[in-house]
């Protein structure tokens, strides 16, 4: 029956692939295609051809108010590899993303299995426990960046009724203080999108299974939810890659909060490029955002896999 | 017993999440003293609205309102409009497909900040910074993949027999597109618009490399209210709380689709 539809439809030759499913008529196949040109055009004018001009700058020393455009060669590259606070960076920033993102991973989860038995709780927490992440990151680097203030903050105001005693940690001009900062903040905002999509998960695990689990005498609460976790996985690796990945791009908290400072001491990797950019040397800070992009493409394939993966499964 | 705890837990998780939020609703109307006092002054006392009526005198005050709207608003008409089209295409070509379909969604992958500052140079040269297309064309070129992806799965739930019937019924494809496939992923339409406008509406680093002040984002201006040693943080809390509340809102009724947006349809949420 298709196969005659789908002669009938198309009015030109069809071409019919192994197993006897009808291929896309020729016909057909051109006009999905012409369908998909103008994104493919754009993409490439924005994405692709940046990308291919700045490795071209990398290689040169480039201003944008000089029309002078010196080839140096690695120079750039090398002076990025030999800067201290390039690698001070990376550290900073491979350190950062191994804080946060299993503290978000844990409580989110922690969250979205107490959201989840009742649906009473789960209508009247989600909306709140959600906000965070609908907030634009330069407000929310903005909000805590009045309650981390040394004298008389509100966090060193609450810690300080929470332990009975006067509390001032200098969180602004204390470089480890400051870092701390910038983790809770980074984890206060971002918790919640690990809470939502594992949420959805846990309420995607189907009824029968968990009638199941209990029926077969999986011996209460610990055995059951070991099975839940066991189903929830995949979609938990997804949410950790892609949570990762966009931990890794952390730049509007250190703007907003520290100034990447006391100093350089909190510099993220995108706050040290951006600021060899502010400064004119975009040459110097091409090359090291390839760096960085080299240094990503393990993690973002591994999240492109993951999402694909996901995707084939619910065709 | 378990569920005192449970409900202890999750209104100490609620109360710390509300928290930061109340605490800028507050400074928004509080008198500059009360700021920070010790003890901390929880409630303003008189409220005052003067914070709100001086925002004007920091760079472009309230405009930059304007410009995030206009600039996100129809990067992502465009975006939804091109991606919309293509995931069609994308979807209907099947395994054919796949391949580009997966360099779209690389594109997300991409930091930023690669693009950044080559663009910066490429708008520099053609004098479209600092204006609103200026950033609608980065804007629109970072959500096209993007668009396109999403759609593409939301295509992928429709049964090609609808389009197959509206043709046999003397349509061209075009039209049955149009007519039949359209209205059943007007959901997908406008769960991925809304992802679109968030997106532009939050971004950060884009506006602050390639505007200068007329054609500031509600992002850019906030970094107007804290200059060096000295922040406005009444004026602050309150563009904070009026730039943030449409993303609140739309985000809000968009809850439904929130899970497939954020983890680019894998998650069907």
């Amino acid at each position: 029956m298709r196969e005659s539809l789908g002669q009938a439809v198309s009015g030109g030759d069809s071409t019919v692939a192994l197993g006897g499913m009808p291929g896309i008529p020729s016909r057909a196949r051109r006009e999905y295609t012409l369908m998909v040109v103008p994104a493919i055009v754009i993409t490439i004018l924005v994405g692709l051809f940046p990308v291919l001009y700045a490795l071209w700058v990398s290689f040169h020393r480039y201003e944008v108010l000089s029309p002078e455009h010196v080839f140096t060669g690695w120079d750039n590259y090398r002076n990025v590899l030999t800067d201290p606070v390039f690698w001070q960076s990376v550290a900073r920033t491979a350190l950062y993303v191994a804080i946060v993102v299993p503290c978000e991973t844990i409580v989110g989860l922690m969250l979205a299995v107490l959201v989840e038995r009742r649906a009473w709780t789960r209508k009247a927490f989600f909306p709140v426990l959600l906000l965070p992440v609908l907030i634009m990151p330069v407000v929310v680097g903005f909000l805590w960046r009045q309650l981390w203030e040394p004298r008389f903050g509100a966090v060193n105001e609450v810690l300080g009724i929470l332990l009975r005693t006067r509390v001032d940690i200098p969180w602004l001009t204390n470089p480890t203080a400051a870092f701390v900062a910038l983790v809770v903040t980074e984890i206060w905002q971002w918790t919640p999108f690990m809470f939502v999509v594992l949420l959805a998960a846990i309420t995607a695990v189907p009824e029968e299974m968990r009638e199941a689990a209990q029926v077969d005498g999986a011996g209460g609460w610990a055995e059951f939810w070991h099975i839940v976790l066991r189903i929830i996985t995949p979609v938990m690796v997804l949410a950790i890659s892609i949570r990762t990945l966009d931990a890794a791009n952390f730049f509007a908290t250190v703007y907003t909060i520290t100034g990447g400072g006391p100093g350089t001491s909190t510099y993220s990797l995108v706050y040290y490029i951006w600021n060899l950019a502010h400064f004119g040397a975009d040459g110097t800070a091409s090359a090291a955002a390839f760096l960085f992009l080299l240094m990503l493409v393990i993690p973002a394939s591994t999240v492109l896999a993951q999402i694909v993966r996901q995707q084939s499964v619910h065709r | 017993m378990v569920e005192a705890l449970v409900i202890l837990l999750l209104i100490v998780a609620a109360a710390i999440t509300l928290f930061p939020i109340v605490w800028m609703v507050g400074t928004a109307f509080k008198p500059a003293g009360q700021y920070f006092t010790d003890p901390p002054t929880w409630f303003p006392l008189p409220p005052t609205f003067s914070h709100f009526l001086s925002i004007p005198s920091f760079l472009v005050g309230y405009r930059s309102l304007l410009n995030s709207f206009v600039t996100s608003g129809v990067a992502t008409v465009i975006s939804v409009a091109v991606g919309t089209m293509a995931g069609y295409g994308l979807a209907r070509l099947r395994e054919d497909g796949d391949r580009l379909a997966i360099w779209f969604l690389s594109q997300r992958m991409l930091p930023v900040i690669v693009l950044v500052i080559p663009l910066l140079l490429l708008i520099h040269s053609i004098h479209l910074v600092d204006t609103w297309t200026g950033l609608i064309i980065p804007y629109v070129g970072l959500n096209v993949p993007y668009a396109t992806w999403m759609m593409r799965g939301f295509y992928n739930d429709v049964p090609i027999e609808l389009e197959e019937s509206a043709m046999l019924d003397g349509c061209s494809r075009l039209s049955a597109l149009w007519k039949v496939v359209v209205p059943m992923v007007v959901p997908g339409i406008l769960s991925t618009a809304v992802f679109v406008y968030i997106f532009c509406w939050s971004d950060f680093l884009i506006a602050l490399f390639l505007t200068v002040r007329n054609a500031v984002t509600a992002g850019v201006e906030l970094t107007a209210f804290s200059g060096g040693t000295s922040v406005f943080y009444g004026e602050l809390s309150a563009f904070s709380l009026v730039s943030a509340l449409p993303i609140l809102a739309v985000g809000l009724l968009a809850q439904r689709y929130l899970v497939r947006g954020l983890t680019l349809g894998a998650v069907k949420g």
